[in-house]
């Protein structure tokens, strides 16, 4: 028993160190001094004040913002609706749609990034922000589907006809009864479709127009021209942005369903 | 307020057939209960009138009108759920006007009505409750008071009772009896719980395998049931099997009796309801026009005012309520006589 528990939490520890000391010596290092990564460390703050001044950083990153945004929009309003229909009607097929809605999360993102640029063309939309955010909503369609779907298992349908029953329309019932009640799941899927859009590096690659990139691209650019600890800070945020935006989801969303 | 009329409703999912050939009229201010076992097509019955389900054949009419076409929501019917389905991210308030706001009435009218039905189901006071600040006893007031205060013309109950604790039932099934009588609207309740039925509505209409296999006054039902499962199903009875011989029937456990009615083929089923039969040490103590057989006491059971006797009669146990008149019993293994009337006496054909 004892020897169990020893080896449990030794597999624990190591799964967390295997995690996170990358991340920890990036986030050291963004706070070196020295460009050649000398040790030891010497504090400073230079590669955080070089940021500053860096405006294709900026562009990025308000660029990446703005995709993500528009995209969870999208998304969400969308994959809602899917899984609500899901939920409340049975219809021929149901079972086929349910397993096509999810080939985003299992091709790999490098054939739907070609197949996309390759469609996109042929169609006339074409590269930029604009089919980035298709994209993107593309991608993060079947995550908003499976949480709210989540969340609509322990609705009682009750609620529902209890509403009908009064007299509401089924807009009425929908937006006053069933999304009140939803808005948790609904909160989640939006934070994880705002994070599947803001980490999304290899569609964005594929989709960007000359000069207009999203902040994964540009790093990707500006590691190959040569890396600095410039790239350690702006990483260094963009993990806390993310942590703090799953630390939302985990607010309103459990993991690994209710106890 | 409505009368409701159901004809010719059947209904079936996939193979199962939910109901066969219902037909029913509810008549205008009475309450109404639809007793049957799970399956039965009671809540599918129930649900038809709301509007949830519509119908393979058959029509249903509100106040002599066809409704078939008309959704839940123009339906203007009010419904209690089994599970209440009180909205949760409403107070009590927001609950119970949540009819009156979809149908656009102002805050202030909407604000007096539902002061009315909250202190109609005496919940005055609990406005800014939450769901889930409530008893079951007071969900269940707020759903009844949310179903009402929209002045529905037929009000729907989905077992709301079964819910609630046997204390609880009891007080809200004279609640519930109350409020329906102070508003004078037609209900129709659904339920599994025969006591329930009896002591509630006005009338009852009994279904078993989707089809309507008896309706009428609770006395009238449980005084004359016209089928083995009616007699099992509403109350208690003690079946007896025998072969007919002449006008009298010979008993599988011993001795020959009259019926109420002519036996009509040569093998029967008699019923007898416990509360019917009286139980003698001594033989020829009850008059000489009465059934009897005789048996032996199994075990007693003492509930204070009542005793029920188990007694073996061949090789079936009878059940016997006796009244606690005397404050005697009598001792298991003793033997017995029990006698009831031919009246009493309900036959069935065996089939």
């Amino acid at each position: 028993m004892n020897f169990l528990k020893w080896t449990g939490r030794t597999y624990l520890v190591c799964i967390l160190l295997f995690l996170y000391v990358p991340i920890l010596v990036m986030v050291a290092l963004s706070f070196n001094e020295s460009q050649l990564y000398r040790l030891p460390i010497e504090w400073s703050t230079r590669w955080y004040e070089a940021l500053a001044n860096n405006s294709k950083l900026h562009s990025a990153t308000l660029n990446s913002v703005t995709v993500a945004f528009l995209s969870t929009c999208l998304s969400t309003l969308l994959g809602t609706a899917v899984a609500l229909a899901f939920f409340r009607y049975h219809f021929r097929a149901k079972r086929l749609l349910q397993i096509l809605i999810f080939p985003p999360i299992t091709i790999p993102w490098l054939i739907i990034g070609t197949a996309m640029l390759v469609f996109f063309f042929w169609v006339g939309i074409g590269r930029g922000l604009h089919a980035m955010v298709l994209g993107h909503v593309a991608l993060s369609l079947p995550y908003v589907v499976i949480v709210v779907s989540a969340r609509l298992k322990s609705f009682d349908s009750a609620l529902e006809d209890a509403a009908r029953s009064l007299g509401a329309s089924y807009w009425q019932t929908t937006l006053w009864v069933t999304v009140p009640w939803l808005m948790p799941g609904i909160i989640a899927a939006a934070l994880f479709a705002f994070a599947v859009s803001l980490d999304q590096f290899l569609i964005s690659y594929f989709l960007a127009a000359p000069g207009v990139t999203t902040l994964p691209v540009e790093i990707y650019t500006a590691i190959r021209k040569g890396f600095t600890p410039e790239i350690n800070a702006i990483s260094t945020l963009v993990i806390i942005l993310s942590m703090l935006l799953l630390l939302g989801v985990s607010r309103f969303y459990r993991f690994g369903g209710r106890d | 307020m409505a009368s409701v009329s159901v004809q010719n409703l059947s209904k079936k999912f996939g193979s199962t057939v939910a109901l066969d050939q219902v037909s029913f009229e509810f008549e205008d201010g009475k309450f109404f209960a639809l007793l049957g076992p799970s399956g039965s097509g009671k809540t599918t019955l129930l649900r038809m009138i709301a509007g949830f389900e519509n119908p393979d054949q058959g029509s249903i009419q509100i106040d002599g009108k066809v409704v078939d076409h008309i959704p839940v929501e123009k339906r203007d019917i009010g419904m209690v759920f089994q599970s209440y389905a009180l909205f949760p991210n409403m107070d009590v308030q927001a609950n119970v006007g949540f009819g009156l706001r979809v149908r656009g009435i102002s805050a202030s009218e909407t604000k007096r009505l539902v002061g009315e039905a909250l202190e109609l189901v005496r919940l005055s006071g609990f406005d800014d409750r939450r769901p889930h600040q409530l008893s079951g006893g007071q969900r269940q007031r707020v759903a009844l008071a949310r179903a009402i205060v929209t002045k529905p013309r037929v009000l729907l109950l989905d077992e709301p009772l079964s819910a609630l604790d046997r204390t609880l039932r009891l007080e809200m099934e004279i609640e519930l009896k109350r409020i329906q009588r102070d508003v004078g609207i037609t209900t129709i309740f659904v339920t599994h719980d025969q006591e329930e039925a009896l002591t509630m509505s006005d009338q009852i209409g009994i279904l078993n395998e989707g089809q309507l296999v008896q309706h009428g006054s609770p006395v009238d039902i449980y005084e004359n049931p016209q089928s083995v499962f009616v007699a099992r199903f509403l109350g208690e009875a003690n079946l007896l099997k025998g072969q007919v011989d002449g006008s009298s029937v010979n008993l599988e456990v011993g001795g020959t009796i009259q019926t109420r009615s002519k036996p009509a083929s040569p093998l029967v089923i008699c019923s007898i309801r416990p509360e019917k039969i009286s139980i003698h040490k001594e033989k020829n103590i009850a008059p000489s026009s009465s059934n009897q057989i005789a048996g032996r006491v199994n075990e007693h059971i003492f509930n204070g005012t009542s005793l029920t006797y188990l007694v073996q009669c061949g090789d079936q146990v009878v059940r016997v309520f006796v009244q606690n008149l005397s404050g005697e019993l009598i001792a298991p293994n003793t033997p017995v006589h029990l006698s009831f009337r031919p009246e009493d006496t309900l036959v069935f054909p065996d089939a």
